[in-house]
């Protein structure tokens, strides 16, 4: 071999090498390829080889995106094989084969199938196959385009077939929940209108019962749907939260009676002059109880239920009328605090007639006992000042209505059954000043031949006061 | 000819070898329709699988297409490769396995070129000799360096096709981790940038 022989052979060899990398480049993108490949056999609508060939890949590539890619192309396989069981009227297949593709589109022919079906099934009056293939639609396919008109056929199988009327009720909610003012759902409400009507009357049964939150419950409810007449919705509702308010009178909570008269009130406006009448009647019950605690002199509670009138009724006229009251006694309490103490102080000077004055014009401000019980002590003490022994005379005199005296003459009387009555012997009332100026001591002393009674009392004439010196007169007073 | 021969033979073996090797051809004399129609061969039991499935399918396709744009073509970084040795692998982001395969192929281009050149002086001073002597000198001289040249550009050859075969594995790789990146970035968040914009999800 030459040396231009050998020239030649390295560019042979080279041209090899070139080739070799040329198919090495094509042989690179095998998976690419499969996927092309794939591709072309979905065009040519040869959708099982094609899905043998994607399964493939999505089973061993290790790229997932190539992955979702073929994901993709399986689905539009599946979605055409689907329709043409469905041309074919294979439905089942057609089911089954739209479920593998999982896809939007495939769901909306499963929606058509499941309707198809479900349709037929209600024609030939096969009611539960056709609820089951009207469920699958609502379930699977739930914002399909049928779903009005599923749940409008659904409403009529449950509420006129099967008489179930709670389960068309709920089915009438959800249409209405999603589809409002559909023509299906316009359709729908006359079906349960009915129910709806009757629902009010079970509303209002719990209503007088007492149960007034599930009345409540069920009112709203319907106020919520369009079925049963607003108005008379409206109006139970109101007279559900009047019963209340009714109830919270009776329990004396009368705020929340307010809250709930003012709720029923603008629920059914008609009644707007009842309820304010009502209304007025509550304030007049705030009243009520403020005169209860203002007789008590708690002036606090008093003021303060007077004042819950006003969340009523503001500046309702009585309560105002009755705060000024309290506060007129509570400054007439305080102006006969300052008199009965200017009546003490004269008292101390023993200026008794001023501090009388004084203490009389403190209790007909505000009436007392201690103010009444030092009017009488001023009293007391003004007489005693002018004849102590006559006071004190006319005190013994008095003492339980001359009990007294009386006693002293039945004893009398009783010893003149044992002695003759020249041997009996009185010393008559002597009154002698005891201990302290207002203090006096009342003796009366019998005397007989063989006994003597020595009755002495002391008198205190401030406060009228008689205690027994000795065991005797101890007696007599009992 | 023997050259487009095996060619034409390697190409005929690429394109039928889907044909020839592939399961769908061996299947189909036992094709199933209950299994084939089965809802559940995809692991999807009911319809929450299924619901659960086409979430991530929907959260996938959409990130497709933030990969396509950003995914490297294979065919392309071989051409680059194939033009400019570690090209492709830089474009990869195999920044030392370029640097090795453009180091070796130059080194052993440029070593196959020097012989070459030694070759071709001897070979130029055989030509021109006129002596017997001179001839057979000269021409015993062109040869060994000839003898190298070729042997180092076999060699720099070898290396340049593996540098072309390996950005094929390079790309996909860095393809699949592009992938994983996407699905990382922007995957089920709920604020994610896809094609149409950015996506807030509530």
């Amino acid at each position: 071999m030459t040396f231009l022989d050998k020239h030649c052979a390295a560019i042979r060899a080279t041209k090899l090498f070139g080739i070799a990398v040329i198919y090495l480049m094509l042989l690179s993108g095998c998976e690419l390829n499969r996927l092309k490949a794939a591709e072309e056999l979905y065009n040519e609508k040869r959708y099982i080889i094609a899905l043998q060939q994607l399964d493939d890949i999505v089973t061993k590539t290790g790229n997932g995106a190539v992955k979702t890619q073929a994901e993709l192309l399986r689905s539009y396989c599946y979605y055409d094989l689907g329709l043409l069981a469905f041309q074919r009227d294979n439905l089942n297949l057609a089911i089954s084969i739209f479920k593998i593709a999982n896809s939007p589109e495939a769901d909306e022919q499963l929606a058509e199938i499941y309707k198809k079906k479900a349709d037929k099934y209600l024609a030939e009056e096969q009611y539960e196959s056709a609820l089951e293939n009207y469920a699958n639609l609502l379930i699977e396919i739930p914002a399909n385009k049928h779903v009005p008109e599923v749940r409008y056929r659904r409403i009529r199988i449950f509420y006129e077939a099967q008489g179930n009327q709670n389960a068309a009720w709920m089915d009438y909610k959800n249409l209405y929940d999603l589809y409002p003012n559909n023509s299906y759902e316009l359709l729908s409400r006359r079906v349960v209108k009915g129910y709806a009507d009757r629902q009010l009357e079970y509303a209002r049964l719990l209503t007088e019962q007492k149960f007034y939150d599930q009345s409540l419950n069920v009112l709203f409810e319907q106020e919520r749907y369009p079925v049963a007449e607003p108005y008379q919705v409206s109006y139970e509702i109101s007279r559900n939260y009047r019963a209340q308010a009714e109830h919270k009178v009776l329990e004396e909570n009368y705020i929340e009676a307010d809250r709930f008269f003012r709720i029923a009130m603008q629920y059914h406006p008609d009644i707007q002059a009842e309820i304010e009448l009502r209304l007025k009647d509550l304030a007049a019950l705030f009243i009520q109880k403020g005169d209860v605690f203002l007789n008590q002199m708690d002036f606090e509670n008093a003021l303060i239920n007077y004042r819950k009138s006003f969340d009523i009724i503001p500046d309702y006229p009585a309560a105002l009328q009755a705060i000024e009251r309290v506060n007129t006694i509570k400054q007439n309490i305080q102006q006969a605090a300052l008199l009965f103490a200017e009546g003490e102080k004269a008292e101390v000077i023993r200026n008794y007639r001023e501090a009388l004055r004084l203490y009389r014009e403190a209790n007909t401000l505000h009436s007392e006992a201690e103010y009444r019980t030092k009017i009488t002590q001023m009293q007391n003490l003004i007489e005693a000042e002018r004849d102590p022994v006559a006071f004190t005379q006319r005190i013994i005199n008095e003492y339980r209505g001359g009990i007294l005296n009386s006693r002293i003459n039945a004893q009398i009387n009783e010893l003149q059954k044992k002695y003759k009555r020249a041997q009996i012997r009185d010393a008559g009332w002597k009154i002698l000043l005891a201990g302290g100026q207002f203090r006096y001591e009342a003796r009366f002393d019998i005397f007989t031949p063989q006994e003597n009674y020595f009755y002495i009392w002391q008198v205190n004439l401030k406060d009228r006061s008689i205690s027994a010196l000795n065991k005797i007169s101890e007696d007599m007073m009992k | 000819m023997k050259i487009y021969l095996i060619a034409l033979l390697l190409f005929a073996a690429l394109f039928l070898q889907p044909i020839l090797f592939s399961a769908p051809l061996r299947a189909q004399s036992s094709f199933d329709l209950v299994q084939f129609s089965d809802s559940t061969k995809y692991g999807w039991r009911d319809l929450s699988d299924r619901l659960d499935f086409r979430a991530d399918f929907t959260e996938r396709q959409n990130l497709l297409q933030i990969y396509n744009i950003e995914s490297q073509s294979v065919h392309e970084n071989m051409l680059k490769s194939a033009i400019f040795p570690g090209w492709g692998q830089f474009s990869t982001g195999h920044f030392t396995k370029g640097q090795i395969l453009l180091g070796s192929n130059l080194v052993l281009f440029g070593t196959s070129l020097y012989f070459y050149d030694r070759a071709l002086g001897y070979h130029r001073s055989y030509e021109k000799a006129t002596q017997v002597d001179e001839i057979e000198k000269f021409y015993k001289k062109a040869q060994e360096p000839f003898q190298y040249s070729v042997i180092f550009l076999g060699f720099a050859t070898l290396f340049w096709a593996y540098n072309v075969y390996d950005v094929i594995g390079s790309t996909q790789e860095y393809n699949i981790a592009l992938w994983d990146r996407i699905m990382r970035e922007n995957y089920r968040r709920p604020i994610r940038l896809t094609p149409q914009g950015v996506e807030i999800e509530f």
